[in-house]
């Protein structure tokens, strides 16, 4: 029933973009699309955030006023590897979007996002896949649980 | 007396042994003439010498009468020797030394025959005071002429011709001219002395002692001074050989000499030519005496010769001055610098074209510098413009998800006031935005094309395949050649074609043809793309490919120079030929092999 309750949960989202405007849009946006969202402004905040509360998705503006977006790949990486990552950025170039992905971007978005409904449909998705692949991860765990408990009962 | 005699003696045969020495390892005409006058003046000087060993006055009186076999050689050396060394060779010739030694000859049979009629000495006694002396001697008229005035002429006319050629020497044969004339006037002088006041060289006559020992230091001069010895024949061959025309002209301007290349200028010999006015032999006379008297530079150039034949002249005048006392000599020289003229205006044209291309290069370079200079603005305004557009972007979207929940009856209301249609037209008009910053950046961000292999022919063909061309338009691909495989980015090239057909295509709202073709000429790749369009207007050519250029309403404006930069990127070039109203033609050249 546990599991149930936190899948029904909404899932949240980091928005980390400096520019306000920017972020109001997204948070409203993602809201709209059923998420529950957070902001943060700079690279720091992301992380510190990151580490506080649990996030499924962080959206991440390709330049932050106190680093570079990769470097915020680089740094998140490790402390919420399981997080789906999405650079957004307003400068696309094939080494930007290599960069981000040999970093660890899940994602490469451009600004301005013309069509919303779409990107929405890809967060979803990538939402999707995250879940999945927990959902492997935890019957794997409930397997391995079970089969140890069973063999223990059996010890007996 | 006796020591006298001894030190005589010795200085007479040590000369006679240098001077045989020298001469018999230098055998020069000069260095004989300069051996004959030590040789001879040795002997005298021995003579005298042996005169002082004896007081006797027929022993003495015949050594007396033998000095003089010694004394004839010694004008007559010197004459030769000054001939020699001053440049005067061509009179050495053995038909004027036979009647160099017709005086001599004559001074000798009077000598010898002098008891007979006493025409050389008349009378002679021993020194009252000492026997040992040189005996007194009342010299007869022969003796005076033939001796005394022949060799006086002889060294006088031999100073004169030395001295004119020191005079026209250059400084560092002058020096040693300086000296040897020194060598040679001492002994004169000593001579002139002596036979003015006897009394002055009580114990022996001075002359022969003081030629000998000049002798000597003149032969050991023109040795170690072997430039002097051949500085006058050198002279005549260097003058002869040289490139300029040489010629020497007098107060009247009459010609007195011409070296072999003047005298082709001339076109006539020296023998025809000397003698005569110049002005009367040659034609071209007045133009080069305007440029001798005009001030230096390019007025000292003159030009010589039939028309189309013409070489340059450089002219140079110089007075002679001192040749002969007071009768300025000018000496003209002619260089022919036709080569070097050619050269120069080579050289002239040359830095000329230099000058253009690197005016033509620093143009480009200022345009290359201003051009990226913009990219790098226009790339940062473009990513600037990125957020606020976002923002509209998400509002309008925002917006319409607001409406779009609204009920029913507010729906009707809406449509009817067309609010749907402009949040259309601003969303429209965003894309467009999107699409000049994407430009922008395109134009502005580095190209570094991934080449590969790539079949043309298939790769328009699909490009063409893909665009969306109006039922009006009817499209063409030519292959001039099956196998056409380039080395290519892709995605590039699909951008750049993809970009000249839409042109294309828009070119022709009322339909038309767009023909691409496919061809090679040489290491290139040649792909046209040939619409029937409205063409392009003359004035609007040169900007064609200039970013932000364009003839639209709502152009790209980066289109063709985004191209432009791709095709560079892969060495190629693009060109556009147009005439209104037929329809323009661009062509995209690729090299083949790299």
């Amino acid at each position: 029933m546990n599991d149930r309750g936190a899948r029904l949960e909404k899932k949240h989202i980091l928005v980390i973009d400096d520019d306000e405007s920017v972020a109001k849009f997204f948070r409203e946006a993602l809201e709209l699309g059923g998420y529950s969202v957070d902001t943060a402004k700079t690279g720091e905040e992301a992380v510190e955030k990151s580490n506080v509360n649990f996030y499924n998705l962080a959206l991440i503006d390709f330049r932050l006023p106190d680093m570079e977006g990769t470097q915020l790949l680089t740094a998140m990486r490790e402390t919420v590897p399981k997080m789906v990552k999405i650079i957004v950025t307003g400068y696309p170039s094939l080494s930007n979007t290599m960069e981000a992905v040999n970093k660890g971007a899940d994602g490469y978005v451009v600004k301005p996002i013309m069509d919303t409904d779409e990107f929405l449909n890809k967060i979803k998705e990538h939402l999707k896949k995250q879940e999945e692949s927990e959902r492997y991860s935890e019957k794997k765990v409930a397997e391995f649980v079970e089969t140890r408990f069973k063999r223990k009962k059996a010890r007996r | 007396m006796f020591p006298y005699f001894v030190a005589l003696a010795g200085v007479s045969v040590l000369s006679i042994t240098v001077s045989a020495t020298i001469t018999y390892r230098h055998r020069e005409r000069s260095i004989i003439a300069g051996a004959l006058v030590v040789v001879g003046a040795a002997f005298w000087l021995m003579m005298d010498a042996l005169q002082l060993a004896s007081n006797s006055l027929s022993v003495k009186l015949f050594f007396y009468m033998m000095r003089f076999i010694g004394l004839v050689f010694v004008p007559s050396g010197w004459f030769v020797l000054a001939l020699l060394i001053s440049g005067y060779e061509r009179y050495v010739k053995p038909r004027n030394i036979v009647a160099l030694a017709v005086v001599p000859f004559l001074t000798l049979l009077l000598d010898f025959t002098n008891q007979s009629h006493g025409l050389m000495w008349s009378s002679a006694t021993l020194n009252a005071a000492d026997p040992y002396l040189p005996i007194n001697i009342t010299s007869g008229p022969g003796f005076w002429v033939l001796v005394v005035s022949y060799s006086y002429a002889l060294i006088l006319v031999g100073l004169v011709i030395f001295v004119r050629r020191i005079s026209v020497s250059r400084s560092s044969y002058r020096a040693a001219g300086l000296q040897m004339l020194l060598v040679s006037a001492v002994p004169w002088a000593l001579n002139v002395a002596y036979v003015l006041n006897r009394s002055l060289f009580p114990y022996f006559e001075p002359s022969s002692l003081a030629i000998t020992v000049a002798g000597v230091l003149l032969l050991w001069r023109l040795v170690y001074l072997p430039l002097m010895n051949v500085v006058p024949v050198a002279h005549e061959i260097l003058v002869d050989s040289l490139d300029e025309a040489i010629i020497v002209l007098d107060g009247l301007d009459r010609i007195v000499d011409a070296n072999p290349k003047a005298q082709s200028l001339l076109g006539r010999s020296l023998s025809q030519a000397g003698g005569k006015s110049i002005e009367n032999v040659w034609a071209e006379w007045p133009v080069i005496r305007k440029a001798l008297d005009s001030e230096a530079g390019t007025g000292k150039e003159v030009m010589l010769g039939d028309e189309g034949e013409q070489q340059v002249y450089e002219v140079q005048g110089s007075s002679v001055e001192g040749l002969i006392a007071n009768v300025p000599y000018r000496l003209v020289t002619l260089r022919d610098i036709t080569e070097r003229k050619r050269m120069e205006n080579e050289l002239k044209r040359y830095s000329e074209h230099l000058e253009e291309v690197v005016l033509e290069r620093t143009k480009k370079l200022q345009q290359a510098e201003r051009l990226a200079a913009i990219g790098q603005t226009a790339a940062m305004v473009g990513h600037d413009l990125r957020n606020p557009m976002q923002t509209i972007v998400g509002a309008l979207y925002l917006t319409k998800k607001k409406l779009e929940s609204l009920p029913e009856s507010s729906k009707k209301t809406l449509a009817q006031s067309s609010v749907i249609e402009t949040f259309e037209a601003i969303e429209r008009e965003l894309g467009y935005m999107n699409k000049i910053v994407s430009d922008l950046q395109d134009y502005a961000a580095p190209l570094n094309p991934e080449l590969t292999q790539v079949d043309m022919r298939a790769f328009t063909e699909e490009i063409m395949s893909q665009m969306d061309t109006p039922r009006s338009i009817s499209t063409r691909l030519t292959v001039s050649d099956p196998s056409l495989e380039v080395m290519i980015d892709r995605t590039m090239i699909r951008r750049v074609f993809t970009n000249l057909i839409t042109n294309a295509i828009q070119a022709m709202p009322n339909g038309g043809e767009l023909r691409v073709s496919l061809s090679r000429t040489g290491k290139d790749l040649l792909v046209s793309f040939r619409d029937t369009g409205a063409g392009i207007p003359e004035e609007y050519m040169d900007s064609l490919f200039k970013p932000l250029f364009t003839t639209k309403a709502k152009g790209q404006g980066f289109g063709l120079a985004v191209c432009k930069r791709m095709v560079e990127a892969h060495g190629g070039s693009i060109a556009v030929e147009s005439k209104l109203g037929e329809g323009s033609t661009f062509t995209v050249k690729l090299p083949i092999e790299k």
